[in-house]
């Protein structure tokens, strides 16, 4: 890495504390107190990430899954956002009980986030060298002359060819996708320990979204960091993610490893998930067991477990109680109240494991034919 | 069995939907103009607007039933009591005081507001008319009617103003409905403006495209779609509007050109008064405070308006 | 649904073209008029009953396909049959005969339906239009409608803003089927859509064309929301048509290479396969449409292209029966991609 600025101790610099993680997200509740009423944003979210993780946020809009990122951030003005209860650690350092000038060290240079939208999210009036060496600066002290060749680098580094060129150029003289790996790159700049992605690959086409998924994978087996990819669609944790966090109405209500998520799900809302995207099927189609009704205000939460109202399981204990986090031995949780009941897990979707077709270890077969493809 | 199994759901899943209560309003069959007077009616300042706006309107229009009998004639110069009533400060006689001539301040304010809000009005509707017909072709048409219409827009729009109704009223000569036609025909390029651009940005939504899909005719189109979706910026912009007719007329009646003696009108009361600025401020503040209140009012119900005619502020 | 291809289709379109001018900014017309060539030479047929899958990254000229057919704009060249009939051909009365026949539902669920009108007068605006029905008839049908797509019909005098997208989505289902249309062009119906909500109306759109054997043109971007509802799809690029077939066969054995990538491109929700299987990345992006590149459009991003693909348009031919496909190697290159293979 370049040389750093002397008199700026960084926090990344610190070793994690004994026993800690990386980032340690405890029971966090951040409520909107509006006009009509408390938004139950963010409602009691737990989860650990440690470097070179990746950590996959699901959910459906409006779930709380950017605000919940947004909150760890400091980005959320308060009022109208309030923190009722929880903490956030990095590296054993409370994240919310930090001034905003400490905030501003966090973000960007340990902490970095890249949006959805890569149309918005760069100055339109800058240079992109500029806006790339902009964190450089402000965070590493960089001149202007060592912030542009560390820009340049950056750029080459995330594929965008011709990189001496196009550092000099507007961000409008770029499509989609490229603005996207220049988002990429301004994020790890100053090679930061976390990147949160909210939705980066929403707005882009697929072919696109496979090279950026590749970019951010490779970038983090170069860098260590860790990732908070922040997603609707399952099909990108599928590829990501090692741990995944499924949130609804602003709670989360599993989390564990993928594999768990995807193989040994315990909350019916993530089995309505799986079930509601159309399989890849080859013989016979059948037809999608979409979740019925719609996710219920944050404003007037139903009582008891706010999936409830949509859950094609629920009893009377649904409607009437809260469900409690039930945890196995590795950390995987569920907030329902029958995760435990192995009865009741019968009830999860068939998968390709489960159904034995893709038996674990020769996945070879499957790669070789399409081999010929890459010329 | 304890759980119902899902393919027993599937079936209901398709009814579940409905059954999902939105509004707890009922099932009364509700207008979007309700709705609109319902979120108007939450906005305080803006009833107040509208509640000073509806008692200055009757005040003026019943005005001949009451006022010259309590408060004397509000044009003739009472001749043998000018010498007693002449400039009297405001007292319970005469809430707002006397002019020079004896006359009573509030009854010359009371029908001074005929005029201004008749001018408001009036000269507002020919410019709503006009900036109707020429912002709809202008954005219906497009091509070259666009760059006709839009571009006399830009010179109207790029001469003083004051001076232009000046001149008109010069050349069609000088009375009290020149006034109105004067400041009408030239209020409308930035009516056209707003209700083009509102036009344009109507047809782009996907419901036009639709109706079009239907087979619905332009004419439908236009009635039932686009106009009804663009006319709320034009309500609010004519709302506002007014009170700028209303401020136009008093400038020009200041400065001699509009409403001639012995004719109340605020312009001219408060040019009449300006010689006594010192001796008897009430001349002058009396007609002032009138037309600040007045044209005020109809800035905030314009504002109260826009707020509540927005259908995407609305949460259900 | 190839046991149809003996009866005449429903629609069927001809080398369809649609350019539109590139305005080339502040100096309007002093520059020679370039031409943003949206849809090239695009053939295709649907039968009665059946669902066409149209899919392509966005600026491939999928939706714009769909709206030339429609005639909410004119095709550059090309013709449009609509049973039997060309629809560019048409006079007023003509146009306004076949749009009882063929219905739009749009992807914005909050654009498509005019705020100032209740669902009511939405869902019975196509009847109004078209003069079918008195006004208590019209509205007995609405309530039905509603009822039919899973609203309730108490709500006939709601604004749509008092509903959620998904339920939106389904006010507009109910629009495109009041008449009872032969064909459906659906424009992205679900895109906006959460997951859930689209598994409900994507059901619901199967429900509705087995109950009243309507035919869709389904555009979409998401291969597997595609493969899940079409009979047959086609893969559009940079305006042309770069391979079409039936549902399984595009999706086990697709010859363009552009299938083939995009294929690979969609992530599986499931970490296994996704881990396991072989992916074929595409570089850059794809060019403009303003300047389409020479010979097969595909070839500047096209992992096996060959000096002949830069200087000659490939043919659209047919490799198998029923499955078209535009490439100069299709035949010699059959990649298969079992990921699929479940």
């Amino acid at each position: 890495m370049a040389k750093k600025h002397n008199d700026y101790v960084d926090l990344k610099e610190k070793p994690i504390p004994e026993g800690r993680h990386l980032l340690e997200v405890d029971d966090l509740k951040m409520f909107f107190h509006t006009e009509d009423g408390i938004v139950h944003a963010v409602n009691g979210v737990s989860y650990t990430l440690d470097r070179g993780e990746t950590l996959g946020v699901v959910g459906e809009s409006g779930s709380g899954k950017s605000v919940t990122a947004m909150t760890l951030m400091g980005l959320i003005d308060m009022p109208p956002g309030k923190i009722e209860g929880g903490n956030a650690y990095y590296r054993g350092e409370s994240l919310l009980e930090m001034t905003e000038e400490q905030m501003q060290h966090i973000r960007g240079n340990d902490i970095a986030m890249i949006f959805q939208d890569p149309m918005t999210s760069l100055n339109p009036v800058y240079k992109i060298g500029r806006q790339l060496g902009e964190g450089l600066r402000l965070h590493r002290g960089y001149t202007k002359k060592q912030a542009l060749e560390r820009s340049i680098e950056l750029l080459r580094l995330v594929g965008i060819p011709n990189p001496e060129k196009r550092v000099n150029e507007y961000p409008h003289q770029f499509s989609g996708g490229m603005r996207q790996r220049v988002m990429i790159a301004m994020a790890l700049a100053c090679d930061p320990d976390i990147l949160i992605a909210d939705e980066p690959t929403t707005a882009l086409d697929v072919t696109i979204q496979a090279q950026i998924i590749e970019l951010m994978q490779e970038m983090q087996q170069k860098n260590g960091n860790a990732i908070i990819m922040i997603t609707h669609d399952l099909g990108v944790v599928a590829d990501m993610a090692d741990k995944i966090m499924v949130m609804y109405a602003g709670r989360p209500v599993e989390f564990g490893t993928a594999d768990e998520i995807f193989y040994e799900s315990r909350h019916p809302y993530t089995w309505g998930l799986i079930r509601s995207i159309p399989e890849q099927a080859i013989d016979e189609k059948k037809p999608l067991t979409p979740i019925h009704g719609n996710p219920p205000s944050l404003v007037n939460l139903p009582s008891g477990c706010p999936f409830a109202p949509r859950c094609p399981y629920a009893v009377d204990v649904c409607h009437e109680k809260e469900p409690e986090h039930i945890i196995t031995e590795t950390g995987h949780y569920s907030a329902c109240h029958f995760a435990d009941d192995p009865a009741f897990l019968k009830f999860a979707p068939d998968t390709s494991r489960s159904r034995g077709k893709i038996a674990t270890g020769t996945p070879d077969t499957l790669a070789t034919s399409a081999e010929g493809s890459e010329a | 069995m304890l759980y119902p199994s899902p393919t027993q759901r599937v079936g209901m899943e398709a009814k579940a939907d409905a059954s999902v209560p939105h509004n707890a309003s009922g099932e009364t069959s509700r207008t979007l103009w309700g709705d609109a007077w319902k979120r108007l009616r939450k906005n305080k300042l803006a009833i107040i607007a509208a509640a000073w706006i509806v008692f200055v309107a009757l005040v003026a229009i019943t005005a001949d039933l009451w006022a010259p009998q309590l408060l004397g004639s509000p044009t003739a110069a009472d001749t043998t009591a000018m010498a007693t009533s002449s400039l009297l400060p405001p007292s319970l006689e005469h809430p707002f005081g006397t002019d020079v001539t004896g006359r009573d301040i509030l009854v010359r304010v009371i029908y001074g507001a005929r005029i201004s809000l008749t001018i408001g009005l009036l000269a507002t509707a020919i410019s709503t008319v006009i900036g109707l017909v020429m912002g709809a072709l202008a954005a219906y048409y497009g091509g070259i009617w666009d760059t006709i219409i839009m571009r006399a827009a830009d010179i109207f729009l790029a001469f003083p103003y004051v001076l232009f109704v000046l001149c008109l009223i010069a050349a069609l000569g000088q009375s009290i409905t020149n006034v109105f036609i004067a400041i009408g025909i030239l209020g409308w390029p930035s009516i056209a403006r707003v209700f083009r651009s509102a036009i344009l940005s109507v047809k782009e939504n996907d419901y036009v495209d639709a109706a079009r899909a239907m087979g619905a005719s332009d004419a439908r189109i236009i009635a039932r779609h686009i106009f009804p979706n663009s006319v709320a910026s034009i309500v609010v912009y004519a709302t506002m509007n007014i009170g700028s007719a209303i401020l136009t007329e008093a400038s020009i009646s200041f400065l001699g050109m509009g409403v001639q003696p012995p004719n109340p009108s605020w312009g001219i009361m408060i040019q009449d008064g300006q010689a006594y600025l010192m001796t008897a401020p009430w001349l002058m503040i009396m007609p002032g405070l009138a037309i600040l209140s007045t044209v005020l009012a109809f800035t905030l119900l314009g504002d109260g308006l826009r707020d509540a005619l927005d259908v995407k502020m609305k949460d259900a | 649904m190839a046991e149809n291809n003996e009866k005449a289709p429903l629609l069927k379109v001809e080398h369809l073209t649609k350019e539109f001018p590139a305005e080339s900014g502040v100096f309007g017309g002093r520059f020679a008029k370039r031409v943003v060539s949206a849809v090239n030479d695009v053939s295709f047929e649907i039968h009665e009953g059946e669902t066409f899958g149209l899919v392509g990254e966005s600026g491939c000229g999928k939706s714009t396909t769909g709206r030339t057919i429609m005639r909410l704009s004119k095709p550059t060249s090309g013709k449009v049959f609509f049973q039997g009939r060309d629809v560019a051909a048409m006079n007023k009365k003509e146009l306004k005969a076949m749009r009882r026949e063929m219905q739009f539902i749009f992807q914005d669920p909050y654009a498509s339906l005019n705020p100032r009108m209740t669902i009511g007068e939405i869902v019975s605006e196509p009847m109004t239009i078209h003069g079918i029905g008195t006004k208590e008839e019209r509205i007995e049908r609405v309530r039905e409608l509603l009822d039919v797509v899973g609203l309730n019909p108490e709500h006939i005098n709601r604004y749509p803003h008092e509903f959620s997208g998904g339920q939106r989505q389904r006010i507009g289902i109910a629009r495109a089927f009041v008449l009872r249309p032969k064909l459906i062009i659906c424009d992205e119906p679900v895109s906006a859509l959460d997951v859930s909500i689209q598994a409900q109306v994507l059901n619901l759109l199967k429900e509705l064309q087995n109950k009243f054997g309507t035919a869709y043109l389904f555009i979409a971007h998401d291969l597997s929301v595609v493969q899940h509802i079409s009979d047959r799809v086609a893969v559009m690029y940079l305006g042309k048509m770069v391979e079409l077939s039936d549902w399984k066969t595009l999706y086990t054995e697709p010859h363009h290479p552009y299938t083939q990538s995009l294929l690979s491109a969609v992530p599986v929700p499931d970490p296994d396969i996704q881990k396991s299987r072989k992916r074929i990345i595409l570089a850059g992006d794809p060019p403009s449409p303003i300047d389409p590149p020479s010979g097969c459009r595909f070839h500047t991003r096209c992992p096996i292209a060959q000096e002949i693909c830069s200087k000659e348009t490939p043919e659209w031919k047919q490799v198998e029966r029923g499955h078209y496909c535009a490439c100069h190697f299709a035949q010699k290159f059959p990649i298969k991609e079992t990921h699929i293979d479940l």
